[in-house]
């Protein structure tokens, strides 16, 4: 045995000798090194462009930039050498110019705290990830916006759309139900639940609960993947107490349909194929809910759903019943085979309530539902996503799933995930969203955003309008609430964006106008397809719009103009003429606004601006019209005064055929 | 002297595991496929689009002032120009853009159609675009004509 060793000893010490050599030689001649040769002939090339004859001095090492602040060493530069000279813009990875580096300098932010990736490797595949017990992968491209909220907040809409969009998402369809992200509010997405029995019927509500989302493309409301007996349960469970109250509602069923065509609906909900998508589509509505409950609906809707974004229009009984009887007659699903749904109802009629309240429990409806008997709201369900965007991956099951190494990633996943719900492990609770690639994208960017760190305050950079916590009192915020103003107009940084922004309303047009506005809202924009709906105003609520209106939504930049106002010949016939061709001919206004038919569709009408707008409005507004609305599509010009003058004078003169 | 040639040959065959490169342990490549109805493991793929980041740009920019005359495609066919005394430019034509310069685009975009001694219904938008605004519609532009 001894001489077998000490025979073998010389080659195992000629072996150890190689491999060492090996070693030192390999690590002498690292791939970075490569690039770095190369790049150098780049740049003695790009001297000789310009007539030198070598290059800036070139120093062959590695190169490391140290960010304290963000507790990071980046070495990405050791091989994307050219990343802050914009001379290599168009020349191949690694040496390409990273675009827009005057915001994030190198410097500053160095990669990784974007880009992710392992900033201390110096090959391309430790760099680049995904490496084995280390976390972080480069980012997809994809998902890149998630590290924008780091410095810059949640708020950023323009710079990183698709983060804006998951973040949107990420509310709007309950994920905050069941996920809990510190310091997030909770959002209840349902209506509530309670009287199911009462509102809708036994076999729509089967379907619902099988497949949301063939009832309603648009829904929110994911899909549970309940079994025929499951979703028979649940509706059991939910429809225990109260029937129906009456079949039918007697009306006139041709007096509605004219006052619900007449009444602006398709503003939000879509019927017969047009219209907008705030409320639910209402074709195949008398399929889902008992006329009562259609009843209730128009003439209350906040009474069975605190939250609903449905206004009270302030119709009579009377046309309530004939608007109901002309649904119950029309808005039928003509698809719906009766012997299917009697089936249903009879499964829903033997099904286990008991079973179904389990499920209901078990699956946490209550996470977005209120009000849901017997179920107690216990907090969210789901696992805490607080800081969910740099979960290690070792923590993430892919089950049985076969992944190559290199696609198991954290935001792979999560895309997964978010994808198909169960697609790591069957029986899980999460339902299925059916989300599309560029959906499940956007919620992913936002997960990955959640990282519970916050960075240092020289750092921070919050882009985009906060929404704000305007909530007026008094008669006002009574109105607001009644007719949901807010989910259309925009008033002091909150609510929605189909509408004009209100904020300074009381200083753009006239008492006048907005009394009979409100009464009989007519078309201002032709293009537009959502418009004012008209609302059962009632005198007082006028006045007290009017006078909040006149106190509150004023903009002093407006209301200093008076006496700048009270000096122009506003009336003067010479003057109005003069911006009667200003108008036509040397501004062309006509190319986007209309007088008595004539003109584009793209601004407001201004057949009867003599009606509507305070002269100081439209002296302010020509000065610069982004100072009221940034993204108003209208061109910027350099008036001078005399043009103000007449243009203003012809604007808010009467016009004649 | 055995000792030592074992120490050796423990030293020679440590070396040589870590000098090799840790190879990947997943080897196999294909997804999982456990049946037809089974949800199957994706990568999210990139937006296809053959535009470049400067063209795309333009493209935003584009359908938010520009298609309401203009037209979706460049046609001059948007809802707008039924309404406009003077038919808007067809971006799609390319005999007639191919009589126009980038730097004549680029005065009609900032100064309006007066400039050019066209109509002045097109109008000036130099305040409201940046001058990248107006580069990337420029290229933007000029996709229009090439399909």
């Amino acid at each position: 045995m001894n001489g077998f060793f000490q025979k073998l000893f010389p080659f195992l010490a000629l072996l150890s000798f190689l491999l060492f050599i090996g070693m030192v030689w390999k690590d002498y001649d690292s791939p970075y090194l490569e690039y770095q040769r190369k790049f150098k002939t780049m740049l003695d090339l790009k001297a000789s462009e310009t007539g030198k004859l070598k290059g800036p001095e070139f120093q062959i090492g590695f190169r490391q930039r140290w960010i304290r602040e963000l507790d990071r060493a980046d070495r990405c530069e050791t091989c994307h050498l050219g990343l802050e000279d914009p001379r290599f813009k168009d020349a191949p990875q690694p040496f390409t110019t990273h675009p827009a580096m005057a915001e994030h300098s190198y410097e500053k932010f160095g990669c990784t705290v974007c880009h992710h990736g392992q900033g201390m490797a110096t090959t391309l595949k430790d760099a680049h990830g995904p490496v084995e017990n280390w976390n972080s992968a480069l980012y997809h491209d994809n998902f890149m916006e998630n590290s924008c909220s780091l410095c810059h907040g949640e708020y950023v809409h323009d710079q990183a759309p698709i983060l804006f969009k998951g973040q949107n998402m990420f509310y709007d369809y309950g994920c905050r139900g069941c996920h809990k992200v510190a310091g997030k509010p909770r959002t209840l997405t349902g209506p509530p639940l309670d009287e199911m029995g009462k509102r809708v019927k036994a076999d729509w509500l089967y379907r619902w609960l099988k497949g949301p989302k063939d009832y309603l493309p648009t829904t929110k409301m994911p899909d549970h993947e309940f079994s025929e007996q499951e979703a028979a349960d649940v509706a059991a469970f939910l429809l225990l107490g109260p029937g129906p109250e009456g079949e039918a509602v007697s009306g006139n069923a041709g007096r509605g349909k004219t006052t619900l065509l007449t009444s602006r609906c398709v503003t939000c909900h879509t019927l017969e194929g047009k219209g907008g998508s705030t409320g639910p589509e209402l074709s195949k509505v008398s399929s889902k809910a008992w006329p009562r409950t259609l009843f209730k609906t128009i003439k209350d809707p906040h009474a069975l759903w605190t939250q609903s974004r449905m206004p009270i229009f302030g119709f009579a009984d009377k046309d309530i019943e004939d608007i109901v009887s002309f649904m119950t007659s029309d808005y039928i699903d003509l698809d719906l085979d009766e012997k299917e749904a009697a089936r249903q109802i009879q499964l829903v009629k033997n099904a286990s309530p008991e079973r179904g309240r389990e499920l209901t429990d078990k699956q946490g409806c209550i996470g977005c539902h209120s009000k849901i008997p017997t179920i107690k709201e216990l907090g969210e369900i789901g696992p805490d996503l607080t800081t969910f965007g740099v979960v290690h991956i070792s923590l993430l099951d892919f089950g049985d799933i076969k992944v190559p190494f290199k696609n198991r990633t954290v935001p792979n996943w999560i895309y997964n995930k978010v994808k198909s719900p169960r697609i790591f492990k069957e029986g899980l609770k999460m339902p299925d969203y059916h989300f599309n690639a560029e959906q499940t994208s956007a919620i992913t960017t936002y997960v990955l955003g959640l990282k519970g760190k916050e960075v240092p305050a020289s750092y921070t950079l919050p882009l985009g309008e906060r929404p704000t916590d305007y909530a007026p009192q008094g008669a006002f915020g009574k109105i607001l609430d009644k007719y949901r103003c807010l989910v259309c107009h925009k008033i002091n940084g909150k609510g929605g964006e189909v509408a004009n922004d209100l904020s300074q309303e009381g200083s753009r047009v006239r008492q006048e106008w907005i009394k009979r506005f409100m009464k009989a809202p007519d078309t201002i924009r032709p293009l537009l397809e959502e418009r004012m709906p008209p609302f059962k105003v009632l005198d007082p609520e006028d006045e007290a719009i009017y006078q909040y209106c006149r106190t509150t939504l004023v903009t002093d930049k407006v209301e200093d103009l008076t006496e700048t106002v009270s000096t122009m010949s506003l009336n003067d016939p010479g003057i109005i003429r003069e911006g009667e061709k200003l108008y036509h001919e040397k501004y062309a206004c006509d190319a986007c606004h209309q007088i008595i038919g004539r003109g584009g569709l793209v601004g407001p009408d201004f057949t009867n601006e003599e009606k509507r707008l305070r002269p100081e409005w439209v002296v302010y507004y020509l000065h610069d019209p982004k100072a009221f609305l940034k993204r108003s599509v209208e061109p910027v010009y350099a008036f001078t005064d005399k043009e103000i003058e007449a243009l203003t004078a012809f604007v808010i003169s009467p016009k004649k055929q | 002297m055995a000792r030592l040639g074992i120490m050796f040959t423990l030293f020679a065959t440590l070396s040589l595991v870590f000098s090799i490169p840790a190879g990947s342990s997943d080897s196999s490549s294909a997804p999982s496929d456990t049946g037809a109805n089974q949800p199957r493991f994706e990568l999210p793929q990139k937006p296809t689009s053959n535009m470049t980041p400067l063209e795309q740009r333009g493209a935003n920019l584009y359908s938010y002032y520009c298609t309401v005359c203009h037209g979706t495609k460049g046609e001059g066919d948007g809802i707008n120009s039924f309404q406009l005394t003077t038919p808007p430019a067809k971006f799609a034509d390319a005999a007639f853009m191919a009589t126009l310069s980038d730097a004549d685009i680029q005065k009609v975009i900032r100064q309006g159609g007066s400039a050019l001694d066209k109509s002045p219904q097109m109008q000036p938008w130099g305040r409201v675009l940046t001058d990248q605004d107006v580069a990337a519609l420029v290229a933007y532009i000029k996709t229009l004509s090439k399909n």
